[in-house]
């Protein structure tokens, strides 16, 4: 009986919190052009220093980085972290505060804000996307 | 004044006469003989041409094209500037605009203080301001607009150049989402139609090419020094030169003129396709190998037979199969050309896409002789900003908000934004205007319209080096230095070549004139003194140039000092290679990687993914405006110029005898053009260089500007009888959609 109640319990639980992250997740509205200056200003800084070579948002199609979010793998080399998500949590942006002004600046910000922001920047931007050229 | 200029003219140490007979000996200001190029690079292909002075090399801005130039200069006085023979892009080389810089550095109506409006807008009083008292005068307005109507209450324009970042994000930082770039004015159709079939648009190997297409391009006059020396390369290495125009431009005299129908130009290309599959001339493999959707392709062009388009296009079907033959012959070396200004007509994006649809049946991509992906740019550093602000309001007209889905959203749309902001159909009031490097009242269509729009502005403010027609309505004057007086941001290009370029001062500045960043600084230190920002304006515009470039070199192998010695500087490894699409080591940018004869992002978004030809409609006993430009003038920036207007004083309209005949009209004299929106009295040209259904107008005069002294009065404004209309997928404006009525004076 105790362990049928806690069990019951448990998928109440599990439930609640369950529908507490959807929740919660589906009232995060993306913004696209934050995504934009913290990839630009954080993802893309730290490539250029690290690797040289800049990952713009046109090297992957939509689909390739919905995938991309959700394998959640940064890097294979072990090199660095390997979650994505971890560049674009408050740990990281605490981190690199005090050299970096645009984690400094979204510092109050969720990891999923963060993250839904630059999420819907690349894809935006995508190789298969909609975004334009411009004259520049 | 007169006085004044001659006097200009000493100072510049070359006389206006002597200009126009150097021009005349090197052929640019002349009628651009084809051997004349090969003297412009004969004649500087070694140093010393001009044996006086200092010899300072910096990047030209007399028009868009940034050549490399050699500036003489002599006791703190320019006194002539050569093409730079180190730079790749310009081999010795510079143009008419490019020589006659020093006259707009040395133009005796230049700007030189600060100038606040003291009279009526237009009426031409004004008093010197101090820069102080001026920072504080646009502070003030700005200040009290934002107060009114928040930071979108103000409307930010500016046209592309290195130095329109700090403009930009004076704009930004300010929290207007409402910018006015110069896309919509001018290429935004090309570049969605050509990015809605392969992703971008590509380069053209004008010099390998066996048969060239250009439609409407007029690339002899407006020229890009490497594309005019390739074109004349291929042309003496035997290629075929076909312009599509309806009027005989100094480029289509250079080949074969095909004097189209005006707004039939898809007409056309849909049935050269129609050609190249019946008769089976299109290239197999690669339409098998790089491209999606021919079978729809093939079933679309099917109703577009040669006779059909002949009625559309007054362009025989035998001319149309011969064409489309002698291109096949030719595949894959041939470039079809894409173009830069497509602000034709309504249609324009989808004709835009059968332009890469031709090519890609053809073969003629990625390959020598064809269109190609240039060779990347130089990686410059980026510059450290601040943090602007993001929580801004939506744009005046909801630009951004789906009317236009595939339109580059950032640039605005000049139309559409300005007849949200007259007829007070927008989200919200618009009240103050910024203008930068742009003539509105000058580039976009129904010039009254623009006018109107200005009475709707509590504030305008022109930043300029020239009294312009929109400088001339505005409330204050801010004076810039020139490009001769100035360091500018490194400039970065691709193309064949990559390298980097500097643009510097060569002399000091002229009366009080200051550079833009400069006046950013001033503007956004008395924004301080009224509200409070975060960051501060003071400290995000808180460098120098020297500092922005310094940033911009850091990557690089080379620091600032050493390029100002060089002018240019290029990766030593580099290799302009082709065929990596080919060998399927490189996709395209579109959603099947692939170019798409049926576009996924125009199905996608609601547009026939397919052009569809829509005939044009006819106005009987009326003509069709053009307009278009000589190769000494840019857009309207150097009509004012004293040495380039004397090469062409005054412009005329383009009548073909036919008409002339009929309506009375002699060559020389006055006429009066009339559209459904204005008037204007020009002189005419009679000649069967232009369709009867087509009269041509050179853009860039009839300034309202009584401070262009050497302009004022002389010619008719083409931008006052075009009617207001535009592209219907990018909202580019439609400068080719007016019909006008012509009597003899």
């Amino acid at each position: 009986m105790d362990s049928k109640r806690l069990l019951s319990g448990l998928i109440l639980v599990a439930f609640l919190l369950g529908n507490a992250g959807i929740s919660f997740a589906g009232d995060i509205k993306p913004n696209k052009k934050r995504g934009q200056v913290y990839f630009r200003m954080v993802c893309t800084v730290c490539h250029m220093q690290q690797a040289e070579k800049t990952i713009p948002p046109s090297s992957r199609t939509m689909k390739q980085w919905r995938a991309y979010f959700k394998a959640d793998k940064h890097d294979v080399s072990g090199t660095t972290r390997s979650a994505v998500s971890y560049y674009m949590s408050r740990d990281y942006r605490v981190a690199i505060k005090d050299s970096n002004k645009a984690a400094k600046k979204f510092l109050k910000l969720s990891d999923e804000q963060i993250n839904a922001d630059v999420r819907e920047f690349v894809i935006k931007g995508a190789k298969d996307s909609d975004t334009p050229a411009s004259c520049n | 004044m007169k006085a004044e200029a001659v006097k200009a003219d000493r100072q510049a140490g070359i006389s206006r006469r002597g200009f126009l007979g150097l021009c005349a000996a090197m052929g640019t200001g002349a009628a651009l003989q084809l051997r004349s190029f090969k003297a412009i690079g004969k004649n500087n292909d070694k140093p010393g041409s001009w044996s006086r002075g200092e010899v300072i090399p910096s990047t030209c801005n007399m028009c868009v094209n940034r050549c490399g130039i050699q500036c003489h200069v002599v006791n703190g006085v320019l006194e002539k500037i050569d093409g730079d023979y180190h730079n790749p892009k310009t081999l010795g080389g510079t143009c008419a605009k490019g020589q006659a810089g020093i006259m707009t550095l040395y133009d005796p109506d230049r700007i030189k203080y600060p100038l606040i409006r003291a009279g009526a807008r237009g009426e031409g009083k004004w008093r010197r301001a101090s820069w102080e008292e001026a920072y504080e005068y646009v502070a003030d307005n700005l200040d009290k607009i934002m107060d009114k109507y928040g930071p979108e209450g103000l409307l930010w324009s500016s046209s592309t150049d290195l130095t329109e970042i700090f403009f930009l994000k004076l704009g930004v930082f300010l929290g207007t989402p409402n910018f006015a770039r110069h896309a919509t004015l001018c290429l935004a159709s090309r570049n969605v139609g050509y990015f809605g079939t392969m992703g971008g648009v590509p380069d053209s190997d004008l010099a390998n090419a066996k048969y060239i297409i250009m439609f409407g391009a007029n690339r002899l006059e407006s020229f890009e020094l490497p594309y005019n020396r390739d074109l004349i390369s291929g042309i003496e290495n035997g290629a075929k030169l076909v312009v599509v125009d309806p009027r005989m431009t100094v480029t289509a005299a250079k080949g074969t003129w095909v004097p189209i129908k005006p707004r039939t130009d898809m007409a056309l290309t849909l049935a050269l396709m129609h050609v190249l599959i019946k008769e089976d001339l299109y290239d197999k493999d690669f339409v098998d190998k790089l491209t999606v959707g021919f079978d729809a392709l093939k079933e679309h062009v099917a109703q577009y037979s040669p006779e059909w388009a002949e009625k559309e296009t007054d362009i025989p079907a035998r001319t149309i199969v011969e064409m489309a033959r002698e291109m096949a012959v030719a595949a894959p070396a041939v470039v079809v050309f894409p173009g830069r200004r497509s602000s034709w007509y309504t249609n324009d994006t989808q004709f835009r896409r059968t332009l890469p649809m031709l090519m890609a049946l053809l073969g003629a991509f990625d390959v020598r002789g064809g269109n190609f992906v240039n060779a990347g740019k130089v990686k410059l550093g980026e510059f450290d900003w601040e943090m602007a602000p993001f929580d801004v309001a939506p744009c005046v007209d909801g630009f951004d908000e789906g009317p236009f889905p595939l339109a580059a959203h950032d640039d605005g749309g000049y139309v559409m934004r300005r007849d949200a902001i007259i007829d007070e159909t927008g989200k919200y009031p618009v009240r103050g205007w910024m203008i930068y490097k742009q003539n509105p009242l000058a580039a976009v269509v129904d010039g009254n319209r623009t006018l109107k729009m200005m009475e709707k502005m509590d504030f305008i403010c022109s930043i300029d080096v020239q009294p312009s027609q929109t400088a001339w309505m505005a409330d204050i004057i801010l004076p810039e230095t020139t490009y001769l007086e100035r360091l500018d941001p490194i400039w970065t290009t691709g193309g064949k070549v990559k390298f980097i370029s500097i643009r510097q001062p060569v002399v000091k500045p002229q009366g009080e004139a200051r550079t833009i960043l400069d006046i950013i600084k001033g503007i956004a230190a008395a924004m301080d003194k009224r509200r409070t920002f975060d960051p501060p304006m003071s400290k995000v515009f808180d460098f120098t140039m020297e500092d922005y470039v310094d940033k911009q070199l850091a990557p690089l192998p080379i620091d600032r000092k050493t390029l100002a010695r060089q002018g240019i500087w290029m990766p030593g490894q580099q290799k302009w290679k082709l065929g990596a699409y080919r060998r399927g080591e490189k996709d395209f940018r579109t959603p099947s990687g692939k170019i798409e004869f049926v576009s996924e992002r125009f199905r996608r978004n609601g547009y026939d993914p397919m052009p569809v030809y829509e005939p044009p409609a006819e106005e009987a006993g009326r003509q069709r405006l053009v307009t278009g430009r000589y190769a000494w003038f840019t857009h309207s920036a150097n009509q004012n110029n004293r040495w380039l207007n004397a090469i062409h004083p005054e412009n005329d309209i383009w009548i073909n005898p036919d008409v002339a005949r009929e309506k009375g009209i002699k060559d020389g004299g006055y006429v009066m053009v009339r559209s459904r929106v204005g008037k204007v009295k020009i002189k005419a040209y009679v000649t069967p260089r232009i369709r009867p259904d087509t009269v041509f107008i050179c853009h860039g005069f009839g300034t309202n500007s009584a401070g262009q002294t050497t302009l004022y009065g002389k010619g008719g404004a083409d931008q006052v009888l075009m009617e207001s209309k535009a592209d219907v997928i990018t909202n580019n404006q439609a400068l080719h959609e007016t019909w006008v009525d012509i009597t003899k004076v």
